[in-house]
C-alpha cells in the first residue's frame, strides 16, 4: 500500500549543482514515510508577506530513509524554480505534501517483466528514481533507458546511471543517450533530436512486452506516446507523466 | 514533475493553519499599490490560464448572439458586431489566481452599444463560449460602462490562449468572469452558476470584498 | 498553457479521500472509456483543476482548492473504482 500522503515540514540538508541550470536538492523530513521509486511531491513555499506559491517535483531517490532527493531545473521565467536553484540554503525549511501517485511507480516483483524508461531532459528524475531503485534491490528485471536530453552539459544523475550501466551481469541498465544538441567527442551517433525510427531502434521491441514510462514535457511526451502506438505498443502498457512546458 | 504546476494563493492572518514561512521567499518587489484588492499581488505580464484545449475561430465563422425571452435572438457577424463601435480603455484587471494586472490597455465594443439593439426584461445574463464554457453576470453589471466585448490587448488582436477573437471583459468582478472566446449572451430570469460557479466559485466574484468562493 | 495529466491530481485529491486516486479507474459518462485518473488530460493553475477525458475531451472532474477546503465536482466519472 501507498501511504498515505500529508503535509511535512522538511528541512534543507544539502545541495550542489546538478548541471549548470539545476541543481540537487536534498530534504530532511523526520516524518516521511518513505515513498517509492516514480512517485512526486507537492512543495509549498510561504513568503513574509503571505504569498504562498506550490509546485509538483518527482522525487529523484526512493526508500524508507527520512529524506528525499529533488532534481530542480531552473525555468527562466518561472516564480519558484529560480529560489529552489539561486538562493534556496541548506538549513532553510519548507513544506511537502506527499508521497504522492500510485501509477507512475515501479516496484520490483517476482514477474521480472522488462521496463523500458524514456526520459526527455528533465523528465528523468522519477526515472533515475525507478533505475537506483532497481540497483539497489539488485533486480534481474532487464530495464532499459532512453534518455533524451540536450548536451552532455545537460544530463542529471550522471554517476548514479553510469554505476548502474557499468553493473555486469542481469542486473545491470542499459542507458541510451540521444543528444540533440551536441553530442560528446567520439559518440557513436551524431547529435539529432529523437525520431520515431530511433526511438524503435532503441526501445525494447513489443514482443518483449515491457512495461513502458515516459516522462518529460507534454509536447515530448505525446509524440513519444503516438510513436509507440505506431511501433505497436499497447497503450495500456505505457504510463506517462507529462511536466507541461513547450 | 518539475515544478510546471503552477498555483499561488495567499495564507489568511490569524487563518486556522498558520503555514511556515520559507525564508527569503516571496520578495516580488513591489510596494502594495492600493490599486490592489485583497489577497492580490501585482504582475507585469499576462499569465495564460486556461480549463480546456484552446478553441481556435475564424473571423469568417464568428458570431455573436443575444438571446432573450420570447426566442428573440439578435445576432452579428465580424464586421457587423465591430460596426457598433469599437473604443479604447484601459483597466485593472483581477485573477481569482491572486494576480492583477493594473493599467492595462483593450479596445471592444462597449456592452452598452450592445444592449441598444436587445429588448429584454430580464435582470440576469450567461455569456456563452466557443467550446462550452459559461459564466452569469447581472445585466446592471455590464452596462453603464462596466463591460465590453474586446477584441484587442495590449495595442494587439487577441490571442487564441488569452480568450481570441474576441472575449468579455468586466474588470469589476474576478477575472474568471470576463468570459474567453465569448459568442453570446443568454438573457435569464434568474441568477445561474456558470461553469465554475457550479464548480465552488463565487456567484458574484467582486474583488474588493474578496467573494473568491461560494 | 498548462496541459499535464491526473498524476498531477495526486495532492489535491488526498484531501477528498485516502488512497492514491490517480491509480483509481473510472468511466467516462459521456462516452464509455474507461482509464485511470492518471491517464486523463488535466489543466491546472491557481489551486483549481479540470480534468478531461482523453478520448472525448468531456469534463470527468474539476477540484478547487479554496482557502479553508477542497471542492470537487466529480459529475464525468462513474465507476470509480479504488483498489483496497
Amino acid at each position: 500500500m501507498i501511504a498515505h500522503a500529508s503535509w511535512h515540514v522538511a528541512t534543507v540538508s544539502a545541495t550542489r549543482p546538478e548541471t549548470p541550470n539545476a541543481r540537487r536538492i536534498i530534504l530532511d523530513i523526520a516524518d516521511w514515510p518513505g515513498n517509492a521509486a516514480g512517485q512526486h511531491v507537492d512543495i509549498r513555499l510561504t513568503g513574509e508577506d503571505g504569498y504562498q506559491a506550490s509546485r509538483s517535483y518527482s522525487i529523484g531517490s526512493s526508500g524508507d530513509a527520512p529524506s528525499i532527493e529533488l532534481a530542480v531545473d531552473r525555468v527562466a521565467t518561472g516564480e519558484v524554480s529560480p529560489f529552489l536553484v539561486d538562493d534556496l540554503m541548506v538549513g532553510d525549511q519548507l513544506e511537502v505534501r506527499g508521497p504522492l501517485g500510485g501509477w507512475f511507480v515501479w516496484k520490483p516483483d517476482a514477474s521480472h517483466r522488462p521496463v523500458q524508461l524514456i526520459a526527455g531532459g528533465s523528465g528523468v528524475v522519477p526515472l533515475a528514481a525507478i533505475v537506483r531503485a532497481h540497483r539497489a534491490a539488485a533486480d534481474v528485471t532487464p530495464i532499459r533507458l532512453l534518455y533524451a536530453v540536450r548536451t552532455p552539459d545537460d544530463v542529471f544523475f550522471r554517476e548514479e546511471l553510469e554505476q548502474a550501466a557499468g553493473d555486469t551481469g542481469s542486473s545491470g541498465v542499459r542507458v541510451d543517450y540521444v543528444f540533440s544538441r551536441r553530442a560528446p567527442d567520439g559518440a557513436s551517433r551524431p547529435a539529432g533530436r529523437l525520431t520515431r525510427e530511433l526511438l524503435g531502434e532503441l526501445v525494447l521491441p513489443p514482443e518483449q512486452n515491457p512495461l513502458v514510462y515516459v516522462c518529460g514535457s507534454t509536447p515530448f511526451v505525446e509524440r513519444v506516446l503516438g510513436w509507440l502506438q505506431e511501433l505497436g505498443h499497447e497503450v495500456d502498457d505505457v504510463r506517462a507523466e507529462r511536466f507541461g512546458g513547450s | 514533475m518539475n515544478g510546471k504546476v503552477q498555483f499561488g494563493s495567499v495564507v489568511r492572518e490569524g487563518g486556522t493553519d498558520m503555514a511556515l514561512i520559507t525564508r527569503g521567499f516571496g520578495n516580488r518587489g513591489h510596494g502594495r499599490d492600493t490599486r490592489l484588492p485583497p489577497g492580490q499581488t501585482q504582475v507585469e505580464d499576462w499569465p495564460v490560464l486556461t480549463a480546456g484545449a484552446t478553441p481556435q475561430v475564424a473571423q469568417d465563422i464568428w458570431e455573436f448572439t443575444v438571446t432573450a425571452e420570447g426566442g428573440k435572438t439578435t445576432r452579428w457577424d465580424w464586421d457587423s458586431f465591430r460596426a457598433l463601435g469599437l473604443e479604447d480603455f484601459t483597466v485593472d484587471i483581477h485573477c481569482v489566481t491572486h494576480w492583477s494586472r493594473l493599467g492595462m490597455s483593450w479596445r471592444g465594443v462597449p456592452l452598452d452599444k450592445v444592449f441598444e439593439h436587445v429588448d429584454t426584461s430580464y435582470d440576469y445574463v450567461m455569456a456563452h463560449s466557443y467550446g462550452g464554457y459559461t459564466t452569469n453576470v447581472p445585466l446592471d453589471e455590464l452596462l453603464d460602462g462596466k463591460a465590453w466585448i474586446a477584441f484587442e490587448a495590449d495595442g494587439k488582436p487577441l490571442e487564441a490562449e488569452h480568450g481570441g477573437p474576441a472575449r468579455l471583459v468586466v474588470p469589476h468582478l474576478y477575472f474568471w468572469k470576463s468570459a474567453k472566446w465569448v459568442n453570446g449572451l443568454e438573457m435569464i430570469p434568474r441568477n445561474r452558476p456558470g461553469f465554475w460557479e457550479e464548480r465552488g466559485y463565487s456567484l458574484h466574484g467582486d474583488p474588493w470584498n474578496e467573494e473568491r468562493y461560494s | 498553457m498548462q496541459k499535464l495529466d491526473g498524476n498531477v491530481l495526486a495532492g489535491p485529491m488526498s484531501q477528498v479521500m485516502t488512497g492514491d486516486a490517480t491509480s483509481a479507474r473510472g468511466r467516462c459518462a459521456h462516452c464509455g472509456d474507461v482509464a485511470a485518473l492518471a491517464q486523463a488530460v488535466v489543466y491546472a493553475d491557481g489551486g483549481w483543476y479540470v480534468a478531461r477525458c482523453r478520448r472525448c475531451d468531456n469534463v470527468l472532474l474539476t477540484i478547487v482548492e479554496a482557502d479553508d477546503d477542497v471542492r470537487l465536482t466529480m459529475t464525468g466519472i462513474t465507476a470509480f473504482t479504488m483498489a483496497v
